[in-house]
């Protein structure tokens, strides 16, 4: 035990480790102050960070097992009544709870920080961030077994660097589920992850490692039934984790004229997303509101399933205007309605004027670009499938975005719109038509737009 | 002398080589000098005697302990110090980490005592001051007095010291002796060594190895009147090997030279006749 404490004194003051934690803290940190705190996600995020610390705390693990054959001691510690099974042993205690208070020291930070932040939406999730601590003990014993039962220490960044691009390949654990120590790509729409039963499957499998590396010393009954007993356990329970649980039914809710879905756990998100959107929804009437469809938080959703404050808006916007002016998919320019869904998706977010990448593909059976005219991104959200040239189904030109600009430009705007709206939105006004309404002088495209080539 | 430490029969081989042969020694309380020529057998007896090797052949019986029995063994480790001839550091650690490292594997499991008796060794090797001090960054004779810091550990009952006065400078080797002496008092030192003068001025016993077996074993009084009427001073350069004098006299042994005065014969003189070391008549 006195060892053990050693031990455990010399890891938790290990530069190699707190450097891990600084980094993923830091990191993870900055990159998650980029979205509405989501307790589900940061909680994932958490852990994934903390696989850095899980692969600092192996090397340190490893150092620390195969010291006794370095440096040239082995000769000086044979001399000693402490033999080298005591000193597995020690090891084997100290590195997975270093590892775990390391594991902490990322995890707390990140969900505390999340907490301090508003609107939190999902779930923590408790025994998901245990398993971020059971993993940096896992890699602990892993440390340990290797330094035993190979001699040569680069062997552990050999098994960081195979997990590491485990991670980054196959993040969504196409290949190996939930048998891998972590998957870092959380998929909402197939419900809860099993982290209990991984944390358990994490354990039993951290129990079987050092058992391992104590059966280097010989065979003892010990080590090998807790070996055996462990893999007992490990194997059904991440059997049992392949079955995962349906997601719970989303409720939806009404909000200033529109209809929120959002995700079990994400109904603090809806005022904020009621927010963004005020103004659209301040300047349309109830009854054009009454047109846009339920906005649901799913893949691929109208809301989209975390939120990046401006850059998410956009894509929102655009669908509720859209919905709420009644464009209908196909060509749009050249019409009021087009330049009003236009300006309100404006009073969101800024019209993005970029010409579309150049490697973009039109998906199959989609109208392509027109001669004479132009394609713009709206937006490029990156959680909402935006067409450049579309808001939503409807095309629009840059004549449409000129337009739009104009009426952004004018204070009066909102007021003209709200009182012409009937005529504004009706199919048939032109632009040129509504131009008076509008009070601006219509820039007039080369045509329709949209139409297949 | 009452034997604390008996050897009997020792064998032990590497390959077709045989290290010892059939040795057999009894050590008492006291400071034993082990000489012998390189590849004579001094670190493999040394090894043996600090457990760290199994002979193939004889046995060893230290403080009524049989080191071949497991558990005699390990409560024969309580009571070594053992400096190796290659004693390694971790160059991580702080001289004083390293020191309680091996008190924990010592079973020192008080950790105000352990704590205490770290300083202490420390102490008594003159480090005192560089207690948190990195090992990386202390010189070549730190390091050793570091590595013999370590073998003081616990207060030892029989102390097994491969060639440790390697890389001392002579202020720090006239301490290693004060304090080697000190031990000696009430303790079984062994120490291996090709330093004659450690010998002859440390030990109350010598015993000499020449490919595996004991040619001398006696006080080192008795090894330098080995040479005693073989010590020879001459104004020419003799026939044979010698050296030249601070005085601008020729030093030799063996046969006496033509016109050469009788010298006084030390410690190595012996060892060197004893060796029939090249250039020397045996």
């Amino acid at each position: 035990m006195t060892l053990a404490v050693f031990e455990l004194r010399r890891m938790v003051r290990n530069p190699l480790i707190w450097a891990a934690v600084v980094i993923a803290v830091v990191v993870e940190g900055a990159r998650a102050s980029q979205w509405w705190p989501d307790l589900t996600f940061v909680t994932v995020r958490a852990v994934t960070a903390s696989t850095l610390v899980a692969g600092a705390v192996l090397v340190a693990a490893n150092l620390a097992a195969g010291r006794d054959r370095r440096g040239g001691l082995p000769e000086s510690l044979g001399a000693l009544p402490s033999r080298a099974p005591a000193r597995t042993r020690a090891v084997l205690l100290a590195a997975p709870l270093a590892g775990a208070l390391a594991a902490a020291a990322v995890i707390v930070p990140l969900v505390g920080y999340a907490l301090l932040r508003g609107p939190v939406a999902g779930t923590f999730d408790g025994w998901e961030a245990l398993n971020g601590v059971a993993l940096a003990a896992l890699a602990a014993t892993a440390g340990a077994a290797l330094a035993r039962w190979t001699p040569w220490p680069f062997t552990s960044l050999l098994v960081i660097f195979g997990f590491a691009f485990l991670l980054v390949a196959n993040p969504r654990g196409e290949y190996g589920g939930w048998a891998l120590p972590w998957i870092a790509t959380h998929d909402a729409t197939l419900g809860p992850r099993p982290s209990a039963a991984h944390l358990l499957y994490l354990v039993a499998v951290a129990v079987a490692v050092g058992a391992v590396a104590l059966l280097r010393h010989g065979p003892r009954p010990v080590p090998a039934a807790v070996a055996a007993v462990s893999l007992a356990v490990a194997v059904p329970v991440v059997a049992q984790a392949a079955h995962l649980p349906k997601p719970a039914p989303v409720a939806c809710r009404d909000h200033d004229g529109l209809t929120f879905c959002p995700r079990p756990g994400h109904e603090p998100w809806v005022a904020g997303w009621a927010a963004a959107l005020r103004p659209i929804t301040s300047v349309v009437p109830p009854r054009a509101l009454a047109r846009v469809p339920e906005l649901r938080q799913e893949l691929y959703g109208t809301l989209p399933l975390v939120w990046r404050p401006g850059v998410s808006e956009t894509g929102v916007a655009g669908a509720v205007a859209e919905s709420a002016a009644g464009l209908e998919p196909g060509p749009g320019c050249g019409r009021a309605r087009t330049v009003v869904a236009l300006w309100l998706t404006g009073r969101v977010a800024a019209l993005d004027h970029e010409r579309a990448p150049a490697n973009w593909s039109w998906p199959p059976g989609a109208a392509g670009p027109g001669d004479g005219w132009h394609v713009y991104p709206l937006t490029e959200s990156g959680h909402t499938a935006v067409v450049p040239g579309r808001l939503n189904g409807a095309f629009y030109d840059d004549a449409d975005l000129a337009n739009a600009r104009a009426l952004l430009r004018d204070p009066g705007a909102a007021d003209r719109v709200r009182a012409h709206w009937t005529t504004l939105t009706d199919p048939a006004t032109t632009t040129v038509d509504a131009a008076p309404l509008l009070g601006i002088e219509a820039v007039t495209g080369r045509g329709l737009c949209g139409e297949p080539r | 002398m009452e034997p604390t430490l008996t050897v009997r029969e020792l064998t032990r081989r590497f390959g077709r080589r045989t290290a010892l042969d059939r040795v057999s020694l009894e050590f008492g309380t006291g400071v034993t000098g082990l000489l012998g020529p390189n590849g004579a057998g001094k670190t493999t007896l040394i090894r043996i005697l600090a457990t760290t090797l199994a002979p193939d052949g004889g046995g060893v019986r230290a403080f009524g302990l049989d080191p071949a029995d497991r558990e005699q063994r390990r409560a024969l480790r309580r009571r070594l110090g053992y400096l190796p001839q290659n004693p390694g550091v971790y160059a991580h650690f702080t001289a004083f980490e390293l020191v309680e490292y091996v008190a924990i594997l010592k079973e020192m499991n008080d950790r105000r005592a352990r704590h205490d008796e770290v300083r202490r060794v420390l102490a008594e090797v003159d480090l005192g001051d560089r207690a948190r001090t990195k090992v990386r960054r202390l010189s070549g004779g730190m390091r050793q007095r570091l590595a013999l810091a370590q073998a003081l550990l616990g207060d030892p009952d029989l102390i097994v010291l491969d060639e440790p006065t390697v890389g001392l400078d002579p202020e720090q080797r006239m301490r290693f002796r004060a304090l080697l002496s000190r031990l000696g008092e009430s303790r079984t030192v062994l120490l291996s060594t090709h330093q004659t003068e450690d010998v002859t001025t440390l030990c109350g016993r010598v015993v000499v190895l020449k490919a595996g077996s004991v040619v001398f074993e006696g006080g080192p009084g008795e090894l330098a009147a080995r040479a005693a009427g073989r010590v020879w001073l001459t104004t020419a350069p003799p026939a044979g090997t010698y050296w030249r004098t601070p005085d601008g006299r020729y030093r030799t042994l063996g046969d006496r030279p033509p016109e050469a005065v009788p010298g006084e014969p030390g410690v190595e003189d012996g060892y060197l006749l004893l060796l029939g070391a090249e250039g020397v008549p045996a």
